[in-house]
């Protein structure tokens, strides 16, 4: 299936105008629930760093630093991207389903149109390009959520928070989100669309295909997530 | 012209068609009767190459399908165009754009000749020009089919299929797709193959009739010919759709 959605687009305008359309509703379109975890993220993170942390031996700037690159390393990509498995993957799932067991990919085919590439490349190719970037929304608005609850409850200062984060800073911690974000992205569109397109029967078999893809990646994403961590860090 | 030879295709265990060889002219209609689940559908997806058929030959004008790759294949298929049962038209893309699918994928149609067509087509199937800013979900389902057809013929095919074309609508617009049929397939001199069980339908439009019954072809011949036919199964199933004249 894979080697047939990467085979020669039958009209490359046609692939553009679907990506972009694609990259609106994977990412513009789920900018939402992006926003809210992320956030909640963040807060809820400095609040439980707080809880453990602050005494009179650990530096200020401790909140700022462990909430910045745990929110980097870890927490952004990996709950982002098992949210939008959720999300995006059971949206592609059902909706190539539905084209599958309505006849409209054998349509296609049979109009001498690669269905495959048609649907599916571009689902891919806009989830590589515009889950990195939800990622990179994420890891803004978490850090921004811990500052701005670190602020108001008094357990860190701005200046604190923001100096611990900077402290720490380095250009490898935010590349590794992002490699990370590829990856999840690459798992989510594939599995997501691979479920879609083998559905067989009727819309009880869509709600099914639907739900392997969420479960199917979630798990890649949790393997991936040990794996990547155990390889670059 | 598409010949069928020698088809046989099985899942699992259990023959779906067996041996069936047949010609189906262009100009003509060409009719493949049987009850459900007698395999006609199945000779179809073989025909179209959505099935691959376990044994046999199928030959598009004398070009054998059954031996083509995947872009020789893509080719052809640029040529055939098909009425699904359930319609099958793209339902988050508007009539207009179903419409002019084929067109926008194969051909370097500019948008001024890509509408002119698409109002043609539209036209050709007796609907109003206003329908092709509306979405499938919006339309009945007798008006699904006909954007079905005009989607079929937009690209101008040699070949037309049509799977089941009356199923699921009521009698009086079953009428009205059958004379679209009819005169669309005369008038384009496509080589046609409609699937149906609608025995009306055999009595008006067809001038060539397969039967076939338990994956076999049966009896073949003209619909003048049906009621003098030997064949008890064909005779059951006229019988059963109360056609007798």
């Amino acid at each position: 299936m894979l080697r047939e959605a990467f085979g020669r687009p039958d009209n490359h305008r046609i692939l553009m105008k679907r990506t972009f359309r694609e990259m609106n509703i994977i990412g513009i379109e789920s900018l939402g629930i992006v926003f809210m975890v992320s956030l909640f993220m963040g807060m809820v993170l400095t609040l439980e760093i707080a809880y453990q942390l602050v005494s009179a031996w650990v530096p200020d700037t401790a909140i700022g630093e462990i909430v910045s690159d745990t929110t980097m390393l870890e927490l952004s990509p990996t709950i982002t991207c098992l949210v939008l498995a959720g999300r995006v993957g059971s949206n592609i799932a059902a909706e190539l389903g539905n084209m599958k067991i309505s006849e409209q990919i054998d349509a296609m085919n049979i109009m001498g149109v690669n269905a495959a590439s048609y649907l599916i490349m571009p689902k891919i190719v806009a989830s590589i390009i515009v889950i990195p970037m939800l990622i990179i929304v994420s890891n803004a608005l978490s850090i921004t959520g811990g500052l701005f609850i670190g602020h108001i409850t008094g357990f860190c200062s701005s200046f604190d928070f923001i100096q611990g984060a900077q402290s720490t800073f380095e250009t490898f911690t935010l590349v590794f989100s992002l490699i990370k974000a590829f990856t999840f992205a690459l798992i989510i569109s594939t599995i997501s669309s691979y479920q879609g397109f083998i559905v067989t029967g009727g819309a009880i078999e869509v709600g099914r295909a639907s739900t392997r893809a969420v479960v199917q990646s979630s798990v890649l994403i949790l393997f991936f997530d040990y794996l990547l961590a155990q390889l670059l860090l | 012209m598409i010949e069928v030879r020698e088809l046989y295709k099985s899942f699992e265990d259990k023959d779906a068609i067996k041996n069936i060889s047949c010609l189906f002219e262009e100009g003509i209609i060409n009719m493949v009767i049987g009850s459900s689940g007698s395999g006609k559908t199945v000779l179809l997806k073989c025909i179209v190459g959505l099935l691959r058929p376990d044994k046999g030959k199928i030959y598009y004008d004398h070009q054998d399908f059954t031996a083509m790759g995947y872009f020789e294949m893509k080719r052809l298929r640029q040529k055939i165009g098909m009425l699904f049962q359930g319609s099958a038209l793209f339902n988050s893309q508007t009539v207009f754009e179903n419409i002019s699918f084929p067109l926008v994928m194969h051909t370097s149609m500019s948008k001024a000749e890509i509408r002119k067509r698409v109002e043609y087509c539209l036209e050709r199937v007796n609907l109003d020009k206003k329908v092709a800013d509306l979405y499938p979900q919006e339309l009945s389902g007798g008006m699904q089919k006909r954007v079905g057809i005009a989607r079929a013929i937009a690209n101008n095919p040699k070949y037309i299929f049509y799977d089941e074309p009356n199923s699921g609508l009521d009698p009086k617009t079953s009428r009205v797709i059958d004379a679209l049929i009819k005169e669309i397939s005369h008038e384009m001199k496509t080589t046609t193959i409609v699937n149906s069980h609608d025995m009306t339908s055999v009595f008006d439009i067809a001038d060539h009739v397969y039967f076939i019954y338990e994956g076999q072809l049966w009896w073949n011949g003209k619909p003048s010919e049906i009621m003098h036919s030997a064949n008890a199964e064909l005779i059951q199933m006229i019988n059963a759709a109360g056609k007798h004249e």
